[in-house]
């Protein structure tokens, strides 16, 4: 039987081959990642005039910038570094005890101000036959029932910020888009520090970090009661307002 | 002295490059890993501001639960100087976005509460007209909205 010997196989185009798929990735793909800041937006309802709220002025954090990049905090000319400080304030001045009339309110919240709270709602809902008006009162009583669940978990009441305070953003059309990004910037560390604090206290992880392992896991449902907790002791209601220079 | 031979013919061994496959394909694997495709190619430019207080999107694009659109000036001079909309590889105006959103969700076949719309805006372009753009979404109840920002130090 003769001898049959494997010729060698030519292993010198595979680097080429190789290096074409790299280059091909290279060019179809990028580095960077999507990153963004998530807003929810309200539903346009019309809301009947007897069930619109006054906001009272120590309830509201306004916030104005113009075209020129200045911006004003209440009534002061403020830099952008310094909203972080003001809105601080904003939360944190009334939080433990009431101490100062300009800043909004900390009102108790205990199971029977809930239960009573989506009695009436329930009530209303059935002599009502408007499909806006409807979902958004089904809108407050979820609101409710969240809060029923903190006092569930924390096993009693807990003191809340005034349930009409907010922070107004108001633009100019013509402010820049980076402005808008650098207050939103401003205002979200603020609250997520706080939130962070109180997320300390109660489960010994801040916030930030329950939200990182949140959207690391596949399903999104990691730590989801906990950081719905946390976002009702410490609310964000920031509301962007219709430019008063638009047409 | 023939210690030393003064010898021409002599050549250099070959490089054994026998091994340079698999560092080509060590690099191909990194870059298959830590990239992300581009699935548009923006016509409009944008520059993203910096922002520390930013969440990662890549999680709701896996699930399908995001749609991305391009605000800013046309890359081309022809296309203009204004500010437009980049709705997948058209330019649009914020009259179009509803009916595009609501094209774009019916396609996933998901509720539009839950689909987020990115706006990827560039820096320079004025409130109003993300305003705008917003407004537009909640007429088709496309409620949540996420500003485009790169994670980073802002400037200011």
């Amino acid at each position: 039987m003769a001898k049959r010997t494997i010729p060698e196989i030519n292993a010198g185009s595979m680097a080429d081959i190789a290096f074409l798929l790299l280059i091909f990735f290279l060019v179809t793909t990028t580095m960077d990642k999507d990153t963004g800041m998530l807003r929810q937006m309200s539903v346009k309802i019309d809301v009947p005039p007897e069930m619109q709220i006054d906001v009272r002025k120590r309830n509201l954090m306004k916030i104005r910038a113009n075209a020129q990049n200045q911006i004003m905090v209440r009534t002061d000319l403020t830099e952008i570094p310094e909203i972080k400080e003001k809105i601080d304030l904003f939360y944190r001045a009334n939080m433990v005890s009431e101490t100062d009339g300009e800043f909004p309110e900390y009102l108790p919240v205990n199971k029977y101000t809930c239960d009573t709270s989506i009695a009436a709602i329930d009530k209303y809902l059935e002599a009502v036959e408007d499909q806006a008006l409807i979902e958004f009162k089904m809108a407050e009583r979820s609101e409710w029932e969240k809060r029923l669940m903190v006092i569930n978990t924390l096993k009693g009441p807990y003191r809340e910020m005034h349930r009409s305070a907010a922070i107004q953003i108001e633009l100019q059309t013509k402010t820049h888009y980076d402005i808008l990004i650098a207050i939103m910037n401003e205002i979200k560390s603020a609250i997520n520090d706080i939130r962070d604090e109180k997320a300390k206290e109660i489960y010994g992880i801040p916030y930030r970090t329950m939200v990182q392992k949140r959207d690391l896991d596949g399903k999104g449902t990691l730590y989801k009661d906990e950081i719905a907790l946390i976002e009702v002791l410490v609310p964000e209601r920031i509301v962007e307002l219709k430019p008063a220079d638009l047409q | 002295m023939a210690k030393f031979k003064k010898g021409g013919g002599k050549a250099s061994p070959a490089i054994n490059t026998s091994a340079l496959p698999d560092i080509i394909f060590m690099l191909l694997f990194f870059f298959m890993v830590a990239t992300t495709s581009k699935d548009i190619d923006p016509m409009v430019k944008v520059e993203r501001p910096k922002s520390t207080e930013t969440v990662d999107l890549t999680p709701f694009k896996q699930r399908n639960e995001i749609d991305f659109v391009f605000i800013g000036k046309p890359l081309k001079a022809s296309f203009g100087d204004q500010v437009r909309l980049q709705l997948d590889g058209q330019f649009g105006d914020p009259e179009n976005i509803g009916k595009w959103k609501r094209v774009k969700v019916d396609d996933k076949g998901a509720q539009i509460e839950n689909v987020i719309t990115c706006l990827k805006t560039d820096k320079e372009v004025g409130y109003g007209y993300i305003y705008k753009v917003k407004e537009a979404l909640r007429d088709v109840k496309a409620l949540q909205v996420a500003y485009g920002a790169e994670q980073g130090k802002p400037k200011y």
